[in-house]
């Protein structure tokens, strides 16, 4: 077995999987919407070409399609490579993302790029430069469904701005949650009370851009005006969302800041990190 | 003709008038309105029928009442001429124009701005008002509005008009000018369907990057409606008389009126004469114009029918726009390709972009049918209760002629026993005449100060259809600016027609002239090889049909009935919305001996 799920407890260890996927594999035992895929670790793509895994990723992907009742399989494909502590580097070749591959055939191209990406001589070079290295290449790649995103979110278990560890605050906006994450967008703000779940406060931003999945990528569009300034979330989103937060905080027994998304009216978890920077 | 002055009023100033146009107004007010004169009358217009048209208007007002417009429209009849003003509901109307063109003068800036948010508050206002009625656009129509039509129509189609006392036709006469008014509602209430196409339009385009407004367009067209369903039934009659020597003959070698009569005489015929009948109790119950009430429906008499199968016959069978699913085809690759395209968009833009176009799809077909069921049908019923009337009053002698009875009100009908009649007829006869030798001035009242285009989304949709302002930017010589209204590039001689009665002299390939088409010429287009108007915008009923008949349409020139004359070929560009004259003046033959021309 070459392939690790997210969520099978081997691939806790970031060391072998990469940071991103160790975290999402503990997540998706936390919160059963976390967007579904499986990991080839460090010691897979160090040792066999992607070309020579085609059967087990295709027949991964047939597994993945049945198991969510999917028509297509919709990926994101994200390689990482992972020093011997566990933590990501992210340098040229080395944490490639490719976005909205569809199908095991594009899946398996794209998992082969990042495989080469990592051996190239620019990718080694480097390597050699900061005295890593070259002997193991430490590259792990993550095979996750991509969520087309109608509305996504970042939520804080914690107000960032006050310092206040009684409210949450989640920033939402139209589409895939680039443009929040990327700043290119500002989004709605809701500040929800955790003591009771009241929304306290509700700023409706003019949401000029978005980010949408087009084939074999995403793009950052404008939004169309008659959706500008309507709310991107309504009163039982924001509370569901709220919610989650409170049990992911509770679990991590700290204050934490996630990536969420509505898809299809469901909820999905898409990453959480503890705040380390709160006042 | 009086020569009417080049030089554009001051704005918020009176208009001067010509001397042969003095204007005496019957309630002072109104001089501080502006008026603008209606491109399709361009002849004195009568008491009665008059008097019609604003039943008509007064309805299309409360039609429109809960649509959140910031202004109504109302028809005056100055010096035998309607003038449409557009007037502010806020009072008091002439106060408000006032008060906001001198805003305008004394700080444009901040009248901009003013307007911007005036716009964008009626904007919301206009659109939550109409958006519930896009979202049930199809039941709107079919299930609410469609019946009462209907019921309207079966109404006058009960009425023995024969059978009837004077005593019961002057009742009569209130009961339809009562249903007119309810009828000009229901054309009212039917006016959101220019909405959800304008609505669909400014969303495609702002989804799609680069696209125009005739790419949006295409995804709403080739729907069969009662336009393109007469006009192919009309089609396939010439089809039957190409096929049928006896008739094909009489066709060719006669006058349209003598058309009939021979077809009368012939028995080989018969057939032909009994479909062409069945095809006139369909389709013909219309007037050469929307409120051409004094002249013949084409049952009364069919020569429009007639003219447009003489040079159909000429034809020959592959018409693409009578066989319409190639464009079906057409029409559904590209919503295919648009939904493709919206696949990774949220959903709430999906949703708006499939409910915006389905309301646009199915008002490109209320668009045309509902001129069939209210305009052609009401005022056809109407005209033949005048008619009626007139008779009466002609066999008894208080009238001298039949149409005597269009000089008269219809107070004065109902009252007919104490009014001059004939005196009456004769001073009005006069007064049309005198002014029928005057152009009337475009405008007049008070010069408008500021542009009212900007009310909001329903209004930039009435500016698309038949309000459109016209161009007056530049024109070069020999080339005249329009909107694209219909894609594509042709040649054609120019035949300028100004009315109905003068479509005898477009031949094949000609491009049709006008200063707008109404719905009874649209038989016209099979010939036309395309269509340039004066007047209208993209959703005008002119650049609708043009788009049903796949030939280029430049529409809204503001000046092409002037700029152009019969007999120069003429290059119509319906992408870019460009006419220009290639050859002054040019003899058909000479057209396909030379070779540069040929393509």
């Amino acid at each position: 077995m070459n392939l690790l799920w997210l969520g099978d407890p081997k691939s806790f260890d970031a060391g072998l999987v990469g940071g991103k996927a160790a975290n999402l594999s503990r997540l998706a035992r936390l919160y059963h919407r976390v967007p579904d895929g499986f990991s080839l670790p460090v010691t897979v793509m160090d040792e066999v070409h992607p070309l020579d895994l085609r059967d087990e990723i295709t027949a991964a992907i047939s597994d993945l399609m049945a198991c969510h009742s999917l028509p297509d399989f919709i990926a994101a494909v994200r390689s990482s490579a992972v020093d011997e502590d566990g933590a990501t580097a992210s340098f040229a070749g080395q944490h490639e993302t490719y976005l909205n591959i569809v199908g095991a055939d594009a899946i398996i191209q794209a998992v082969t790029r990042c495989w080469e990406s990592a051996r190239s001589e620019h990718a080694l070079d480097y390597r050699r430069q900061q005295g890593l290295s070259i002997e193991r290449l430490q590259i792990a790649v993550l095979v996750q469904q991509l969520v087309a995103a109608d509305i996504a979110a970042v939520v804080f278990s914690a107000n960032p701005v006050t310092g206040s560890r009684d409210e949450i605050m989640i920033n939402a906006s139209w589409g895939l949650g680039e443009s929040i994450v990327g700043g290119t967008v500002t989004p709605d703000t809701f500040i929800v009370r955790k003591s009771d779940l009241a929304i306290t406060s509700r700023t409706i931003a003019d949401k000029q851009h978005m980010t949408v999945s087009t084939p074999g990528g995403t793009r950052e569009v404008d939004v169309p005006r008659f959706l500008r300034a309507q709310s991107s979330m309504n009163n039982e989103q924001v509370v569901e969302m709220a919610k989650l937060a409170l049990t992911l905080e509770a679990t991590m027994e700290h204050p934490v800041d996630i990536e969420c998304a509505y898809a299809g009216g469901e909820l999905y978890l898409l990453q959480c990190r503890p705040i380390t920077t709160l006042k | 003709m009086s020569t009417s002055s080049t030089q554009a009023p001051t704005p918020g100033q009176p208009i001067p008038t010509p001397p042969d146009f003095s204007v005496v107004w019957d309630d002072p007010r109104d001089a501080k309105l502006t008026w603008m004169s209606i491109p399709q009358f361009k002849t004195p217009i009568s008491p009665l029928i008059n008097a019609v048209v604003a039943a008509f208007m007064v309805g299309g007002n409360a039609g429109m009442e809960g649509a959140g417009l910031p202004f109504e429209i109302r028809i005056k009849c100055i010096n035998t001429y309607p003038y449409m003003g557009m007037v502010p509901k806020a009072a008091p109307p002439e106060v408000v124009m006032k008060g906001m063109g001198l805003l305008n003068r004394a700080a444009p800036g901040v009248f901009k701005m003013m307007m911007g948010k005036v716009g964008a508050g009626m904007s919301k206002q206009q659109e939550a008002a109409l958006n519930p009625i896009v979202e049930r656009f199809e039941a709107y129509w079919l299930d609410e509005l469609l019946p009462e039509i209907k019921q309207h129509i079966a109404y006058f189609e009960s009425c023995d008009l024969r059978g009837m006392s004077l005593d019961q036709l002057r009742a009569h006469l209130a009961e339809a000018l009562k249903r007119g008014e309810r009828m000009g509602a229901l054309h009212g209430v039917v006016m959101p369907m220019l909405f959800a196409m304008s609505q669909f339009e400014e969303l495609y385009r702002e989804l799609f990057e680069g696209a125009s407004t005739l790419d949006a367009l295409r995804l709403t067209q080739g729907f069969d409606n009662k336009t393109m369903e007469g006009d192919r039934a009309l089609w396939r009659l010439s089809r039957v008389a190409r096929a049928t020597p006896e008739v094909h003959a009489i066709l060719s070698g006669h006058a349209p009126g003598d058309v009939v009569p021979a077809l009368e005489k012939s028995e080989a015929c018969q057939p032909f004469l009994a479909d062409l009948r069945a095809w006139l109790a369909q389709y013909g119950q219309r007037l050469n114009s929307v409120f051409a009430l004094g002249e013949p429906s084409w049952i009364e008499d069919p020569t429009p029918a007639i003219q447009n199968l003489q040079a159909y016959v000429t034809l020959p069978d592959l018409r693409p726009e009578m066989e319409p699913a190639a464009f079906v085809a057409e029409r559904e690759k590209a919503v295919a390709e648009a939904r493709a395209k919206l696949a990774g968009y949220p959903q709430p833009v999906v949703t708006r972009f499939e409910t915006l176009l389905k309301a646009a799809q199915i008002a490109a077909v209320v668009h045309e049918d509902h001129n069939f069921w209210i305009d052609q049908r009401l005022f056809y019923h109407v005209r033949r209760l005048i008619i009626e009337f007139g008779q009466r009053l002609a066999q008894a002698g208080t009238l001298e002629a039949v149409n005597d009875v269009f000089y008269l009100t219809p107070d004065e009908l109902q009252n007919s026993r104490d009014v001059p009649m004939k005196r009456l007829v004769q001073e009005r006869k006069a007064e049309m005449e005198r002014f029928s030798r005057v152009t009337p001035p475009s405008m007049l009242g008070t010069a408008p100060a500021f542009e009212m285009t900007d009310g909001g989304s329903m209004i930039r949709a009435m500016f698309k259809g038949e309000m459109s302002p016209a161009n007056t930017s530049n024109n070069e010589a020999n080339k005249v600016k329009g909107l694209a209204g219909s894609a594509g590039v042709a040649r054609g001689t120019a035949r300028v027609i100004h009315s109905l009665a003068e479509a005898g002299k477009l031949q094949p390939g000609d491009v049709l002239v006008a200063i707008a088409t109404e719905p009874p010429w649209t038989p016209l287009f099979a010939t036309a090889s395309a269509i340039v108007t004066d007047a209208g915008g993209v959703l005008s009923h002119s650049a609708v049909v043009a788009r049903e008949y796949r030939i280029p349409a430049v529409v809204g020139t503001g000046h092409a009935t002037s700029a152009f004359h019969d007999g120069q070929l003429l290059e119509v560009d319906g992408n870019t919305g460009i006419v220009r004259v290639v050859v002054e003046k040019v003899e058909i033959e000479e057209i396909e001996h030379e070779p540069a021309l040929a393509g």
